[in-house]
């Protein structure tokens, strides 16, 4: 199958079994699942056979696993919910976490809460040396995600983990991690973790944050008491499902990689024959996100001339699209404005083919040479 | 007739098969995400979801520009509890005011906030379900900032004067937040008329999908509420995180649907709710929990006397019931809104709560009231409780043996 | 909340339901929980001549399990003397119908029901 989608760490296409699983619940009359009638046991035996097959995929246990609507909400529950528990912790998240890590946990600074940001080194990872400064009489609960969603840069979070000691609370945001490379929970030692199905070739709307058996945590939503009281709401029954679907065929795609970084590195070498630069690229990263800019060239203007071929490709995280900001994650990492607003990232699905490659890479280059053209008028 | 007959609606609707329809190509074709908006694929994801937030606007009379999604109703419960909480107790102060018979969303994002200092007033309704609207009155203190009521209530189905009561937080400048996730589709709701603030949806109540939900937010006047989910700042910083367009799409269609057949549909249910109703009431010490007027059809919600609710429901397999909300249906409790009535604990532990929606035939209700009619009478026949009755035992008066 | 097939089958096809009467000098009637609870159960036995339960009968109101447990107790009282009925646990009860932890409570009650049945007719001697 072809595609001129290359925006795969924003959104993944629902894969067609994932689908077929969700449309028979859909069709099938499921109840409620905290319904005792056969109609809510259904529904109950589904919602739990998909947190088994969830779990196992990210070497977790069932119990560990909770349903949330997306990886914003798993990571707004893990700052909120610790910071309930422990008003007296220190907070250090990294400097190119999400928003909806960095956003949560700036907040805490408003009722009175300690949060810091931890630097990143030019590399994109973060600078360990930072956390000399951790006082051991602290609560510390650090979190790191463990794959960035623009630069594709992989957090040893095993070894931080280690150098850190079991006394510091360590949460990942995970949600690009799942599927891209080995993810073990409870192997990394984490205490949390999140994790999102639409990144996965799961349906959007469903996520779970994994929580460590015994750590103490209070809801983000209060109410019927689902989730073993920790996540109140109807279950999202279907999406469920599919997410489970998704992450049972995660294992297979993990398979897949070395194709991805076949095509990836391929692509690379050509934008670099053409000129342009590649952020982050002796850095460990994944294999399917290239991270690129042609200096001079604004990214977004780049992605709309694209645009115009079909070619759907972004300029970083799709959440903070509708901002002109450079990407936060760029200057993090020391790169200049200008540099920045340069960047352009490539996530590549199972779908792309080598001529999707071929194709994208010639429409750069007809793209590049055109705006150069203008620059060199304006300049 | 299909067995078991499905009677439990008020815990969650089946997904319409054009609901469904219409949600396929969103999970397929159409994918992206609608937050993307450098290329195509979000586009189209962005137009569905502002089609679906029209029509989600359209059955409430809104403002699509007043709708902001959510998870479910529990989400939009919880948000608009505490983020108008948050956003405005500085202002006004912090005394909260609802009802005993909320659903379990409301009351325990109450109870959050009491833990962090707010005061809160749980009023109890009357013995019909109803609140008193001189009490509701009598509640509200100058800090008082904020009152949540369910439009209709998922247990017994009684609808509250939203009108009256809204009127009352307005003179009172008390923002009015309103749960109707059982409301849509069963009762009118012109929110250019009624003086509401805030109000939560649910779709999955309405033959829409699970996991997804809404919430109305007044812009004239214009409320604001504190985010409780901070990320990429969807949904004009209210609500962060990426949304599932499909169950968007989903939503929008249940609530289409809704708008169009809700009448002629509701006029349908009506008959079966009497015909319940008339079979049910013809068996020996029945009890209807909730007022007989004003009520939604699709719930009816009845007390056995000396019969004890989960065997009954045991006994009558057939029908997929339950004995009040699903959310508490694991705990061995009474119902907490059946006891705010002020029903007798063993009324509470009798009660069945039938609702019905738009897959329920006339067939199925008569074949639910000859299985009532017979294994209540079985039932009864193995209750001591009933032998003393019959023996003309006054209950009250037993001294019993507490375990 | 999936019962036993045992659960089940007492449920479906209640033994020994019924009343004794309750003024018979050899009959015990035991009567515990209480209407507010959620259970009441109500357990006659019958003394027979030779020192054995002859009868046992029951009447509940309750769950599915409270049924099952006090139908079952029936059965086992049958046959036993007085002494042998008093040591009966609520842990046999509840393996018998492999009773669900949240459930335990009804056999803990049946338990209580005979206790105070044989109290009954001892009272009565």
């Amino acid at each position: 199958m072809s595609s001129l989608y290359f925006d795969n760490n924003a959104t993944t296409m629902v894969d067609p079994e994932v689908i077929q699983s969700m449309q028979e619940c859909w069709s099938s009359q499921l109840g409620n699942p905290s319904s005792n009638h056969s109609f809510g046991r259904k529904a109950h035996q589904l919602v739990e056979e998909a947190r088994i097959k969830v779990a196992n995929a990210v070497g977790a246990l069932p119990k560990e696993v909770f349903f949330t609507s997306s990886g914003s909400e798993s990571n707004n529950w893990f700052v909120n919910g610790m910071a309930k528990v422990n008003p007296d912790a220190k907070f250090f998240y990294g400097a190119t976490e999400h928003p909806c890590i960095s956003k949560p946990m700036q907040q805490l600074q408003n009722i009175g809460i300690f949060s810091e940001v931890i630097p990143v080194k030019t590399s994109g990872e973060v600078d360990e040396t930072f956390f000399k400064k951790l006082n051991k009489n602290d609560i510390n609960i650090v979190s790191l995600m463990y794959v960035n969603n623009e630069s594709g840069v992989i957090h040893d979070l095993k070894k931080i983990k280690e150098n850190l000691g079991s006394n510091v609370l360590m949460h990942s945001d995970a949600v690009q991690a799942l599927g891209k490379i080995k993810l073990e929970f409870n192997d990394l030692n984490l205490d949390a973790m999140s994790i999102s199905s639409h990144k996965v070739n799961g349906p959007q709307g469903i996520a779970a944050l994994v929580i460590k058996n015994g750590l103490d945590i209070e809801p983000l939503i209060y109410g019927g008491g689902q989730e073993s009281g920790l996540r109140s709401g109807t279950e999202n029954i279907a999406s469920i499902v599919g997410f489970g679907k998704a992450c049972e065929l995660a294992k297979e795609k993990l398979k897949k990689t070395v194709h991805l970084k076949e095509l990836r590195d391929f692509f690379e070498k050509n934008i670099k024959l053409l000129g342009g630069v590649i952020f982050a690229e002796a850095s460990p990263r994944v294999s399917n996100t290239s991270f690129f800019g042609f200096p001079n060239i604004d990214g977004a203007t780049l992605i709309t001339a694209l645009d115009k071929h079909g070619i759907g490709i972004a300029s970083g995280s799709a959440c903070s699209s509708n901002n002109k900001e450079p990407s936060h994650v760029l200057l993090a990492m020391g790169i200049e404005d200008q540099q920045a607003q340069s960047a352009v990232r490539l996530s590549l699905g199972d779908q792309n083919t080598k001529e999707d490659i071929v194709f994208l890479l010639e429409k750069i280059k007809l793209e590049v040479n055109r705006l150069l053209t203008y620059t060199s008028i304006l300049n | 007739m299909k067995l078991p007959i499905y009677m439990d609606y008020s815990a969650t609707t089946p997904v319409d098969k054009r609901v469904a329809e219409k949600m396929i190509p969103f999970i397929t074709e159409e994918f992206g995400n609608p937050a993307s908006r450098s290329h195509p694929y979000g586009w189209t994801a962005e137009k569905a979801v502002e089609e679906a937030r029209r029509h989600v606007a359209d059955l409430v009379n809104a403002d699509p520009k007043e709708i902001v999604w959510t998870s479910g109703a529990t989400e939009s419960n919880n948000l608009a509890i505490k983020g108008i909480a948050e956003f405005y107790s500085k202002d006004k102060g912090k005394h909260i005011i609802t009802i005993a018979t909320e659903h379990k969303a409301v009351i325990d994002a109450f109870r959050e906030l009491e833990r962090i200092g707010y005061e809160a007033t749980y009023l109890t309704p009357e013995p019909n379900g109803l609140i008193n609207i001189e009490k509701f009155k009598a509640a509200i203190r100058p800090d008082t900032v904020l009152a949540s009521v369910m439009f209709v209530n998922n247990e017994i189905g009684v609808i509250q004067d939203i009108h009256s009561l809204g009127n009352i937080c307005r003179e009172h400048n008390v923002i009015f937040h309103v749960d109707a996730a059982q409301a849509t589709g069963k009762v009118d709701i012109d929110l250019t008329k009624l003086p509401v603030d805030v109000m939560s949806f649910s779709a999955h109540k309405t033959y829409g999908p699970k996991g997804i939900g809404a919430l109305y937010v007044r812009r004239k006047p214009r409320i604001r509420l504190q985010a409780q989910m901070h990320g990429g700042g969807h949904e004009r910083g209210m609500r962060s995180g990426t949304l599932a367009t499909h169950q968007i799409v989903g939503m929008g269609e249940a609530f289409k649907i809704a708008k169009e057949e809700m009448h002629d549909e509701n006029k349908r249910i009506k008959k079966l709710h009497d015909q319940l109703l008339k079979g049910l009431t013809e068996i020996e010490e029945v009890y209807v929990n909730g007022d007989l007027n004003h009520r939604v059809p699709h719930n009816l919600n009845i007390s056995f006397n000396y019969v004890e609710g989960e065997s009954l429901i045991m006994a009558i397999k057939d029908i997929a019931v339950s004995s009040g909300s699903a959310c508490t249906s694991a705990s061995l409790e009474p119902s907490y809104v059946l006891r705010a009535l002020g029903r007798s604990d063993e009324l509470a532990h009798s009660s069945i709560r039938f609702s019905i929606g738009r897959y329920t035939t006339e067939e199925d209700i008569n074949h639910a009231i000859g299985l009532l009619k017979q294994k209540i009478g079985k039932l009864r026949e193995l209750s001591p409780l009933w032998e003393m009755f019959k023996d003309g035992v006054d209950l009250e008066k037993v001294e019993w043996a507490a375990h | 909340m999936a019962y036993s097939d045992k659960v089940l089958d007492h449920y479906e096809n209640p033994r020994n339901v019924g009343s004794l009467d309750k003024n018979d000098p050899n009959v015990g009637t035991g009567m515990v929980g209480a209407p507010a609870c959620g259970d009441v159960m109500k357990l006659q036995i019958k003394l027979g001549k030779n020192g054995l339960i002859e009868d046992a009968k029951f009447k509940t109101y309750g769950c599915g399990s409270a049924i099952a447990s006090s139908s079952l107790v029936t059965e086992m009282l049958k046959g036993k003397t007085l002494d042998e009925a008093e040591s009966i646990k609520n842990s046999a009860i509840a393996e018998e119908l492999a009773l669900p932890p949240v459930k335990i409570h009804c056999s803990v009650l049946a338990e209580d029901a005979i206790k105070a049945a044989i109290n009954d007719l001892k009272s009565k001697k």
